[in-house]
């Protein structure tokens, strides 16, 4: 190639055209931008931040349904030690062998690692006793079912392990359930003390951590997260979902 | 070009301050306008579709004024192209023929122009004269001061392809301006003589 032709002075004066500074016409735009400008402020936050956020959301989604769940099964647990504190000739022994003082001790224990941490380690143990279906726990692991969209890997939960035990199957949960007596009328149980402590008791605390984020969470998310979350997540969320390290 | 003060502008405009946002939209725009008339008409409309993509990315965009610029070019040229298509559309015309561009030559129509006053719009003008390649290229080259590597990202063609259409580009329009310059230069006799 020759010399650059931009040297040629043949082409100063189209140049110094092109690069003219601006003239009024060419700043008449300025107003329509600066009102877009002043509606991008309001309407768009920075993606990244956004994007970030509703990683968390489904990382905390995921998170609250487990601690829902947990925490019904603790709050389960934590009922039957207590009536099984209060009454002990009225409970199966099956359960009381399994650690009567000790759960209820450990379940208020893993109720708030979980909520500080949410690590699962306090949990194994609350979880390996499970709540006994067909005791007052009985309403408490029927609520949580109604709120679970996987079934069938949540069934897989001791508690709803224990809850299709006492219902007869897996597929016969829901029918089970809805012929449950309503609270405060556990068949069978002493109908003294339980009716009045186990109300006092579960109501409290898994009303703090459980009842905030089932409502919420479950009816949105769960159907997507398959999906959605398999290929981002892995890498921050597994160690605290333990999707596959409670059963 | 902004310069030293470009960082601090656009970090004031990231967290929405107006005259901040004023001040690169005022650098920008003239060159951005002159671009975009490459293509003829809806160059305003255009220009404002371009602003309107970018505010909504600001909070995201890094990097320096070259960034920048290459930045609102590349999304100017994509608004471009996508008026492009429905002009052509609703004209149902060729657009197949044309490629994937965007710039719309003119025929060579312009022999009363005052060389040494030309606007800005007349010189876009003359430029138009040149295939739409070679057109954008000097534009991005000389209005819009990018670098060869820039422009050849933001037309989609390799480095030495933008090279060779700069080139061809500016000697082409070496050529019209001498013929221009002939053209009054005899005017200007013919009128001494009469």
């Amino acid at each position: 190639m020759s010399a650059d032709p931009i040297d040629d002075p043949a082409l100063t004066p189209l140049l110094r055209a092109l690069t003219a500074p601006a003239d009024e016409r060419e700043l008449h735009g300025l107003d329509g931008a600066i009102r877009s400008f002043r509606a991008a402020q309001v309407t768009s936050p920075p993606h990244s931040s956004r994007r970030a956020s509703m990683i968390f959301t489904l990382a905390g989604a995921k998170l609250g349904a487990t601690l829902a769940a947990l925490a019904v099964g603790v709050g389960g647990v934590a009922t039957v030690a207590y009536v099984t504190a209060s009454a002990p000739a009225a409970t199966p022994d099956a359960h009381s062998s399994a650690a009567a003082s000790p759960t209820s001790v450990g379940a208020d224990d893993a109720a708030h690692a979980q909520g500080a941490t949410g690590t699962p380690s306090g949990t194994a143990t609350a979880t390996a006793v499970g709540p006994v279906a067909s005791g007052a726990a009985a309403h408490g692991l029927c609520t949580a079912w109604s709120h679970v969209a996987d079934k069938g890997k949540a069934a897989q939960a001791p508690a709803f392990v224990n809850l299709a035990a006492a219902a007869g199957g897996a597929d016969k949960v829901d029918a089970w359930c809805a012929a449950l007596p309503p609270v405060g009328d556990s068949a069978g149980k002493p109908a003294d003390h339980p009716t009045g402590k186990p109300t006092s008791v579960p109501t409290g605390k898994p009303t703090t951590v459980p009842t905030g984020k089932p409502a919420t969470v479950p009816p949105t998310v769960p159907s997507q997260k398959p999906t959605t979350t398999p290929t981002g997540k892995p890498a921050t969320v597994p160690p605290t979902t333990h999707p596959t390290g409670r059963p | 070009m902004i310069g030293e003060e470009f960082e601090r502008l656009l970090a004031r405009a990231r967290t929405g301050d107006e005259s901040a946002f004023a001040v690169l939209w005022r650098d920008l725009n003239p060159a951005l306008l002159r671009y975009l008339s490459l293509a003829g008409e809806s160059a305003d409309e255009v220009a404002s579709e371009t602003w309107l993509t970018v505010v909504k990315g600001l909070a995201d965009f890094r990097g320096d004024e070259t960034a920048w610029r290459a930045w609102v070019f590349t999304t100017a040229r994509r608004r471009a192209v996508d008026a492009g298509r429905q002009r052509t559309r609703s004209a149902r015309a060729q657009w197949r023929d044309r490629s994937s561009s965007w710039v719309t030559p003119v025929e060579p129509d312009c022999a009363d122009l005052v060389i040494e006053s030309l606007s800005s719009a007349e010189a876009i003008q003359i430029v138009r004269r040149l295939p739409a390649l070679q057109a954008e290229v000097v534009l991005l080259r000389v209005v819009v001061g990018l670098s060869v590597t820039e422009v050849a990202e933001l037309v989609g063609r390799s480095p030495g392809a933008v090279r060779v259409a700069a080139h061809r580009g500016l000697q082409s329009l070496a050529k019209i301006m001498s013929e221009q310059g002939v053209t009054r230069s005899d005017s200007r006799a013919l009128r001494e003589v009469t």
